[in-house]
């Protein structure tokens, strides 16, 4: 096992998504590129899941879902559970394909942020008085748009500073 | 061991997050609200982005600026509107009684069947006396709580949809020609609510006919007060089938402004409330975030939050009081403000014509998001609003009976199809006065009970 992420690592890994949450917010205007919006949190999180040991990324998957529910009305506890599953399927992955590559991340990207998009129509209509409306159409856009950035948008959150120590880490 | 127990922790919160999204519960969504205050520091420091966009609020203050003398005029002539529409208009009505002018506030949580109100003179005001709008006869104040200090009070309303509500009724010429008498309260049948139910009729064979308040013991409560006012039509589908009773008013969604009537001994008659002006009913708070993260939402964040005296359900509206959204969830230090077109978002309106200055409530109409510059309102009315089928552009504003909501509120224009039948459904088309986005600061409705006592 590698050492232990620092702490100011993880924060600036916060601090970053935090951002990349708050462009999210911006784009998914309809006036923008609305359902065509990526969704960050699920970039970020199989970016990490490649290189982090099971435990850490749920960590960071908790983190994120936190982070993103100050962005989005969107119910928290279904956040959490969207996302933690998405960590914990991707770690359940590794064993079948080696999930750091960039084909594999882009279609990981794409299936879970589809599944994330479904779930989080589901919960709205739950809790938020809309009917549970199937709009593949629009589940699709997002999901292409996430696999897309993941592609390119992966390489280039490895670069980006302080979070160097994070992306030196292979889980055992 | 320690890794084991984390697997567990995760496990446990796993299934407590998938728990309360299947069977969501306030009080485990306002605890993970508070748990998350500390996540507001997170927006705060995406602040420069919003940089971006100040060209845009600015530009947007400007034009409401510019416009804020014609909304004040629009919003008063349809203040005076509804005045004069809860007031009666037929002058035996009139004759020998005082109207004290009540604001619908919401329903009672244990009883839906009971309307709370604010009044802001009560004097005169007691329990038992009647409740109109219009000619339209509605209940019986149930309970009057005085604000301490001040002429104001909260009422509680029985209305006739009440299970056990019966008020006296007659009808002018029965069958035979003789009036027929009978007793009128509660819903006609749990699956047709819009209708109320008939007792008794003294005429067994009466099948149609105008219903109006009538008390034959003269000391009942209201019974004098209330005499005359209409109840609706009778109908009755068969010979074998009971009586039912079509009333002319949305007794779940049409009420916004009611009267008391009193003896003309209680004062003098008070104007209607006028919650735009009410400075001490406005929050003041500016947005945190620029929109929803989720594309298939439409919300924002608030600075503001529980702290500030911000409720759940409260309107947000820009300024000259443009509805742009209503407040969702609530944290200490900040809330989340859905918007118009957030799927879902649900509120009571009312519609005023191009060729008729009556205000006509809507009821409840429901968000399915939008469609370019549109708004998207699934609409079915439990009214009618006219006999024949035709459409006619309408102003749309805000009705009060929400929590947090008040009467006149600026929505946006339609086109609205007023003959459509009781029970059906249509998807309105509303375009916004304003665009919800972007606009900042934003006045969140605290209320009349702001400041209260109560």
């Amino acid at each position: 096992m590698s050492r232990r992420v620092p702490f100011l690592t993880w924060l600036l890994f916060y601090v970053w998504y935090a951002w990349g949450a708050a462009l999210q917010s911006f784009l998914a205007d309809p006036s923008r590129l609305g359902a065509w919006t990526p969704e960050v949190g699920v970039v970020l999180l199989v970016a990490v899941e490649g290189v982090l040991p099971r435990r850490e990324a749920t960590g960071a998957a908790i983190g994120i879902a936190l982070l993103r529910t100050a962005f989005s009305a969107d119910p928290p506890f279904a956040v959490v559970a969207g996302l933690l599953t998405i960590a914990w399927s991707l770690a359940g992955l590794r064993s079948l394909l080696i999930v750091d590559r960039a084909l594999a991340r882009t279609a990981l990207a794409f299936f879970a942020s589809f599944g994330f998009a479904i779930w989080l129509a589901f919960a709205h209509a739950r809790t938020g008085g809309a009917t549970f409306d199937l709009a593949l159409g629009s589940f699709l856009s997002t999901a292409v748009a996430t696999a897309l950035a993941t592609l390119v948008g992966v390489p280039l959150a490895r670069r980006l500073p302080g979070l160097t120590p994070l992306w030196q880490r292979r889980y055992a | 061991m320690a890794v084991l127990d984390r697997r567990y922790l995760g496990l446990g919160l796993w299934v407590g997050a998938v728990a309360f999204t299947l069977w969501p519960t306030r009080l485990a969504d306002e605890l993970a609200l508070t748990a998350a205050t500390p996540l507001r520091i997170a927006a705060e420091v995406t602040y420069p982005l919003r940089i971006a966009l100040r060209a845009e609020v600015v530009a947007r203050a400007d034009s409401l600026e510019a416009r804020q003398r014609a909304d004040a005029d629009e919003q008063q002539a349809l203040r005076q509107a509804l005045d004069r529409a809860a007031r009666p208009t037929e002058q035996a009505l009139l004759a020998n009684r005082r109207f004290v002018f009540a604001e619908v506030e919401g329903r009672s949580a244990e009883d839906p069947d009971r309307l709370r109100a604010w009044l802001p003179s009560a004097l005169g005001v007691l329990e038992g006396q009647p409740v109109i709008a219009g000619d339209a006869y509605v209940g019986r104040v149930a309970t009057v709580v005085p604000r301490a200090g001040t002429d104001e009070a909260w009422i509680d309303v029985e209305l006739v949809t009440s299970r056990d509500f019966q008020v006296g009724a007659r009808i002018e010429e029965g069958p035979a020609g003789a009036p027929v008498f009978m007793t009128v309260g509660g819903v006609h049948a749990e699956e047709d609510a819009t209708k109320l139910a008939v007792h008794n009729p003294s005429d067994r064979d009466l099948t149609r006919g105008l219903a109006r308040v009538f008390e034959l013991v003269r000391d009942a409560d209201d019974g004098e007060l209330a005499r005359g006012f209409r109840l609706g039509q009778v109908e009755r589908a068969g010979q074998s089938s009971e009586w039912s009773l079509r009333p002319e008013v949305d007794y779940l969604h049409g009420l916004f402004q009611v009267m008391v009537v009193t003896s003309l001994a209680g004062g003098d008659e008070i104007g209607p409330y006028d919650p735009v002006t009410e400075s001490r009913a406005w929050i003041s708070a500016r947005p945190l975030t620029t929109g929803d993260a989720n594309p298939r939402r439409s919300s924002f964040k608030l600075r503001r939050g529980a702290l500030a005296g911000i409720t759940t359900g409260a309107a947000v509206t820009a300024r000259g009081a443009h509805l742009v959204g209503r407040v969702g969830r609530v944290g200490p230090l900040m809330a989340d403000v859905r918007m118009l077109d957030d799927p879902g978002l649900s509120l009571v309106a009312l519609a005023l014509l191009d060729d008729d200055p009556v205000p006509r409530p809507l009821g409840r109409l429901v968000s399915l998001g939008r469609d370019g510059d549109a708004l998207l309102f699934h609409w079915s009315p439990r009214v009618a609003l006219a006999d024949e089928p035709r459409s006619v552009r309408a102003r749309v504003f805000t009705g009060s009976g929400d929590p947090g909501m008040a009467t006149s509120f600026p929505v946006g224009t339609t086109v609205l199809p007023v003959g459509l039948p009781v029970g059906a459904s249509t998807t309105l088309r509303i375009v916004p006065d304003v665009e919800g986005r972007h606009v900042s600061p934003v006045f969140v409705y605290a209320g009349a009970r702001r400041e209260s006592t109560r």
